[in-house]
């Protein structure tokens, strides 16, 4: 044993090892005060790098460069920039159009056919010529292809009245898109969508591919008889899975799963100089890597989640887009009918313990809820301040959106009055204990439930509702079989018109949410219908004005807010402009340019 | 025993194990029903009501026996699946992502065994005294060090306070450039090794820098380790009759330790070093998530949350017969070493 | 059982085991008097969640408020840290309890009857310890759901086999030993000459095992919670904890170390709490050292 220390000398040390730990918050007064870094002007500079070449970092991988297959954001946004549509947004507008692909169109007075002049002159990557065969060919194998849970029900619905493969025929696929000459035609179910049509046909599954080039890579080879082996495949079975061949200004040059997706300029794209040789999008999931690559000039574009927001204020070489009104909205639904296999509910019952499965078909439990959630609050911390209440699926930016619908605010005392009258008082007398679940990772969801627990708690403390996290993949089964008693989530558009909000949100056959949660309002569903039909402008304002009185009265969930986005860029990026439509978080690349000056 | 036959007899006893480790696997994944097994397939909430056309698809719902039978007939034909979280077959994931941990792993191995032998036969040599107690506490002391804090500490430190000093990920967009155009042959996709192939120096440095802190947070743990190993087993070879006849006979006390002792003092560090595997094996998924480093680690990682059972199952069955063949050289080296040990003799 | 004693006496007068017990001790203390030091807000409250203070998510530095500051999402890291120590006692000791019954019973099993038991048995372990430990209880973890008893659960599963097999060997040494032989000669049953004679003399080198692992089961359950596979968001576990701090580690350009209380408050515990359990297992292992060889 060592001289140097005794063995109380040993025991001291230890006691002060111990010490240090609970002493520490005496040494913790502010660091930042003793930060003698001079904080330059306007934050650090951020260099130029990487000439030519755009950088975008985000999370998330795409799932399949197949236009026809991908239905994600990641997808969408890499088929933007290597095929393209017939028509395109007009910059912000969502609903006025330029021409791409087609150089003409028309409507025809029947109301429901479409003509579209097909451009000369236009090049795949592969080397083939853009010709109207290649449009048929196009919609009809997206059509063909029509993979569970994809988008080709935005084909169907207008064209054949019909959800997907399935409920028709070959030769009805056939007659929907025909080449006439230099034009492709397309014929209508209904003069409902003929607006609609314009919106889904910007959309990348919309996206033009070389029908030869598919052809010889063993895709639909466009006889009747091939179809049913091209129906529903595997994502790693259709050849453009992983190989790309469009008109747009990139083509593929690598894609290296989870880790990053190159694309090159294509030299002979038709509409002339292609603003970036390369646009890279790597995938990287550490928020921190991805701040120290913007402000070190690595990245040109980050995907900024908006509790970060903070720390990029105050740097003069960042480009900060605010307040942009995106097409969303997230809403916190009731249940209706939870399933007996829940293990959410407790006991089960109403005795204090538990729900009944049936707990929020009470007009008054769903009314007391709705006015027991602070709104400001998770406003200011978790939206910081960007975003708009709700108070049905019309949002703004659709059509027949009303700034005056009714809405619900927080307010404790019209709260507890509702939850008094709730089950003819059971409600109030004894109680109640169920479990909300939101998916591990997203914390605005993890707030909102924590919100709503703590606030019923302080109304009553025999309300205890306590929070779960659960994993992704386990939720959407569990939404399915109807466990939870309540659940938050939220819905992108896939086209700005009103029914691809009202229809998921409230309509109990069709609806997405409201289906598995059991929301049934007759009423509500007739509306539903009407205006997904009425033609007259006006006629459908009124329509979808008493649906937004309707929502209120009867709440399928309390609807939370629309968020308004923010895009980051280095000072170097110029030309951004938003367009909600756009799949991609740059935006609208073609039109975005890189310089030092 | 035969060298040959020895070989032999421990391959054919790889396939119970194989077979155990596929199973219980197998067995867990079991757990979930068949609704939670389709949504793995599911991206996004507009598929929600696929999932029971998905289970069917894929036969969720049949007993045990049955799913495990097929999956053992696809594996026997070669195919091990489909990893979604890689978006390419399985064995294609695992030879695409393993280049990346090699690239660490080559680095850190020797660096954790150097550092650890020599730490450890310096302590044993002045046992008892202030070195010794010092490498001890600062072993012990790396050896409670949590790894990712450790990758923490270090990411605060040089990057965000020296900026960007060293960056995360692999290769800085213009050597990534390089090394995917035509004039770099990527013989390994190792990339140390391929630009030393290639002669090609900015991207060998590039590389190079950007392993440093992953290579660091993951040797540190380990070297505190194999230095207590070495050192114990210093002492105990040291403290051998061989010893005091060599002392006997006049010899240099460096001589000694150097012909004498620390040859046999290796016998436990080879054992060690196939532990080291198994160390590595878990140090490298918190490392590589660190980092952003995707390796196979992370692609372990990534598949064990997104509950990629195709992946999971593969990468089992690939670390099986990984850890068995080291364990099997590991063996075989300790032939080599001591003449005293005899193929097939347990060696405890 | 002077052997114990004798032992006892050895690790007080090592300072370095000593240091250890301290350090144990002192957790302990934080531990038991978690209540007291650190009171949960009342009610239902589930006392290993912690409190926040808001919903913003930008963690607050220390005040008076919250003498460790805040994390993420306006958790009080000192609560956390505080109860975190409960739950770090409760997953080490749960876990290596299960492990010794499991190891103990399988390994003894093993070891005096030998033939197809010792066989069957140690193809077992041959396929547990075929897979590098995290990953398969990465994989078990996140099919039972995440959450601290499911680590637990994990964690057990993975470490038994080196257990079983560490008894499984003393029992082959000690069974050849004359006292065994005498004992069966006087007709004692097996059983009991197993758990009378065998087990206490090879049970040593496991007391040296278990205190070693304590520390590294506490630490891979703090990874597993920090690769998000462990206790669920807002629980008072350092491992959870640390994890809040992984988009912090760098703060804003001109104060990048600004949020650094959130990263090393979490790591510290778990690093001493580990270092204690280390200590004491390592002067374990030298005091047993000479008693083996004496052997």
């Amino acid at each position: 044993m060592s001289k140097r220390f005794s063995k109380m000398g040993w025991i001291v040390l230890a006691a002060l090892l111990c010490l240090s730990l609970v002493l520490m918050p005496g040494c913790t007064t502010s660091p930042a005060e003793q930060e003698e870094e001079e904080e330059e002007p306007g934050g650090p500079a951020i260099p130029y790098k990487n000439d030519g070449i755009f950088v975008a970092m985000t999370i998330g991988d795409i799932a399949s460069l197949d236009p026809a297959w991908g239905y994600d954001t990641a997808s969408g946004e890499q088929t933007d920039y290597i095929y393209e549509t017939l028509i395109w947004w007009d910059g912000e507008s969502a609903d006025q159009f330029v021409n791409v692909l087609a150089d003409d169109w028309e409507l025809l007075p029947d109301g429901v056919t479409y003509r579209f002049h097909i451009r000369d002159g236009v090049k795949f990557h592969e080397g083939g010529d853009l010709s109207p065969e290649d449009v048929e060919y196009s919609f009809e194998r997206a059509m063909i292809q029509d993979r569970d849970g994809g988008p080709l029900w935005m084909f169907y619905v207008p064209l054949l009245g019909v959800g997907g493969y399935g409920d028709v025929t070959f030769a009805d696929i056939d007659a929907a898109v025909e080449v006439d000459g230099e034009w492709v035609v397309f014929t209508l179910d209904d003069g409902a969508f003929a607006a609609p049509w314009l919106q889904i046909l910007c959309g990348p599954w919309a996206s033009i591919v070389d029908m030869e080039w598919c052809i010889t890579n063993e895709e639909w080879d466009g006889t009747e008889g091939d179809a049913p082996n091209h129906n529903n495949p595997e994502r790693q079975d259709s050849y453009l899975f992983d190989h790309s061949n469009g008109t747009g200004h990139w083509k593929l040059n690598l894609w290296d799963p989870a880790i990053q997706i190159k694309l090159e300029k294509f030299d002979g794209y038709w509409g002339g100089a292609v603003p970036f040789d390369w646009v890279i999008t790597q995938i990287v999931d550490e928020w921190t890597d991805r701040k120290l690559a913007l402000l070190n000039g690595d990245a040109d574009h980050v995907y900024v989640p908006r509790q970060y927001i903070d720390e990029l204020e105050g740097i003069a070489d960042l480009t900060i887009y605010k307040g942009l009104p995106q097409l969303n909205l997230d809403g916190f639904f009731f249940n209706q009918d939870i399933s007996e296999v829940s293990t959410y509910v407790g006991s089960g019952t109403l005795d204090g313990n538990g729900i009944p499965r049936d707990f929020f078909t009470d007009l008054d439990v769903r009314k007391g809820f709705c006015y027991a959630f602070e709104y400001d609050t998770y406003l200011e911390d978790i939206l910081k301040n960007e975003g708009e209440q709700m108070g049905s699926p019309i949002i703004d930016g659709l059509a027949h959106y009303n700034p005056d619908a009714l809405m619900y605010e927080y307010d404790l005392a019209k709260a507890e009055e509702h939850l008094k009258a709730a089950w003819g008082g059971e409600v109030w007398e004894k109680g109640f204990k169920f479990t909300l679940v939101y998916n591990t990772g997203n914390d605005a969801r993890k707030s909102g439930s924590e919100i709503l627990a703590n606030n019923l708690f302080a109304i009553n403390p025999k309300f205890q509702v306590s929070v779960l996290a659960t994993q992704w993949s386990s939720t959407l089964a569990q939404i399915v079989s109807g466990v939870y008693p309540m659940f938050n989530i939220g819905w992108m558009a896939d086209y700005p018109d009103p029914d691809n909000f009202a229809t998921p949100f409230l309509h109990s056959e069709e609806g997405l949410f409201a289906h598995y949660l059991s929301y049934y309002n007759a009423e509500v569903d007739d509306l539903i219908m009407q205006g997904r039909y009425e033609l007259d402008p006006t006629a459908r304002k009124a329509i979808y004005y008493e649906l937004q009185d309707l929502a209120y009265e009867d709440p399928a969930c309390i609807y939370l807010f629309q968020p308004q986005g923010r895009r980051y860029f280095t000072k170097y990026i110029k030309g951004f402009y938003f367009n909600t439509m756009i799949p991609g978080n740059p935006g609208p690349l073609h039109d975005m340019s890189k310089s030092e000056s | 025993m035969e060298l040959r036959s020895y070989i032999i007899r421990r391959l054919v006893l790889l396939i119970p194990v194989l077979f155990g480790v596929t199973v219980f696997i197998f067995g867990i994944t079991m757990l979930f029903s068949p609704g939670q097994r389709a949504s793995l397939y599911v991206t996004s909430p507009r598929q929600l009501a696929d999932l029971p056309a998905i289970i069917e698809r894929y036969g969720l719902d049949e007993p045990f026996l049955t799913q495990y039978g097929t999956w053992i007939g696809q594996v026997l034909s070669g195919n091990l699946g489909w990893s979604n979280v890689a978006s390419m077959p399985v064995w294609d994931a695992i030879w695409h992502y393993l280049p990346a941990t090699l690239d660490l792993a080559i680095f850190a191995a020797p660096l954790i065994i150097l550092t650890g032998i020599f730490l450890g036969s310096t302590a044993a040599a002045h046992k008892d005294r202030p070195l010794d107690h010092g490498t001890r506490v600062v072993a012990i002391f790396g050896w409670s060090l949590p790894t990712f804090w450790l990758g923490l500490l270090l990411m605060m430190v040089f990057y965000g306070y020296f900026r960007g000093f060293l960056p995360p990920g692999r290769l800085s967009i213009q050597m990534d450039m390089v090394v995917n155009s035509a004039d770099f042959i990527r013989y390994t996709h190792i990339n140390t090794i391929d630009a030393i192939l290639n002669l090609n120096g900015p991207v060998l440095l590039d590389t190079l820098r950007h392993l440093i802190l992953p290579v660091i947070t993951l040797s540190v743990v380990n070297v505190a380790f194999i230095m207590r190993l070495m050192r114990s087993s210093m002492l105990e070879s040291l403290g051998k009759g061989y010893i005091l006849t060599a002392r006997a006979k006049g010899l240099p006390e460096r001589v000694v330790v150097n012909k004498h002792a620390r040859r046999n003092a290796l016998i436990p560090v080879i054992t060690v070093s196939g532990y080291l595997f198994a160390a590595l094996a878990n140090g490298v998924v918190i490392t590589e998530t660190i980092f952003n480093y995707k390796g196979i680690g992370w692609w372990a990682w990534q598949s064990a949350v997104r509950l990629d059972i195709a992946s999971i199952l593969g990468f089992a069955l690939f670390n099986a017969v990984l850890f068995v063949g080291v364990n099997l050289v590991v063996d075989i080296l300790y032939t080599r070493i001591d003449p005293r040990v005899r193929l097939g003799e347990a060696v405890q | 059982m002077s052997d114990w004693k004798f032992m006892a006496r050895q690790l007080v007068r090592n300072p370095l085991s000593l240091m250890g017990i301290i350090i144990i001790v002192v957790f302990a203390f934080i531990a038991i008097l978690a209540p007291l030091v650190a009171p949960p807000p009342g009610g239902h409250w589930n006392p290993y969640l912690i409190p926040r203070d808001g919903y913003s998510a930008t963690p607050q530095p220390p005040s008076e408020e919250h003498i460790f500051g805040t994390t993420q999402g306006q958790y009080d890291i000192f609560y956390g840290v505080v109860w975190g120590t409960r739950s770090a006692f409760r997953v080490g000791l749960v876990v290596i309890g299960i492990v010794l019954a499991v190891g103990i019973i399988l390994g003894s099993l093993a070891g005096y009857f030998g033939g197809v038991i010792d066989e069957v048995i140690m193809r077992i372990t041959d396929i547990f310890l075929a897979f590098p430990a995290l990953i398969l209880a990465m994989a078990i973890v996140s099919v039972i759901g995440p959450s601290l008893r499911s680590v637990m659960i994990a964690l057990a599963v993975v470490s038994w086999p080196s257990y079983a097999r560490l008894i499984r060997g003393d029992i082959l040494q000690v069974r050849e030993e004359d006292y065994i032989e005498a004992s069966r000669g006087l007709g004692a049953s097996s059983g009991r000459v197993i758990i009378r004679h065998a087990l206490p003399n090879a049970i040593y080198p496991t007391l040296v095992m278990a205190s070693l692992d304590i520390g590294a089961i506490v630490l891979s359950a703090a990874a597993l919670s920090f690769l998000g596979l462990g206790a669920p968001e807002g629980y008072a576990d350092w491992g959870q904890l640390t994890s809040f701090a992984r988009n912090w580690i760098v703060g804003p350009p001109g104060d990048p170390l600004k949020y650094w209380y959130a990263v090393t408050i979490p790591g510290l515990f778990i690093l001493f709490f580990v270092l204690g359990w280390n200590l004491l297992g390592d002067a374990f292992r030298d005091i047993l050292d000479p008693k083996l060889a004496r052997r």
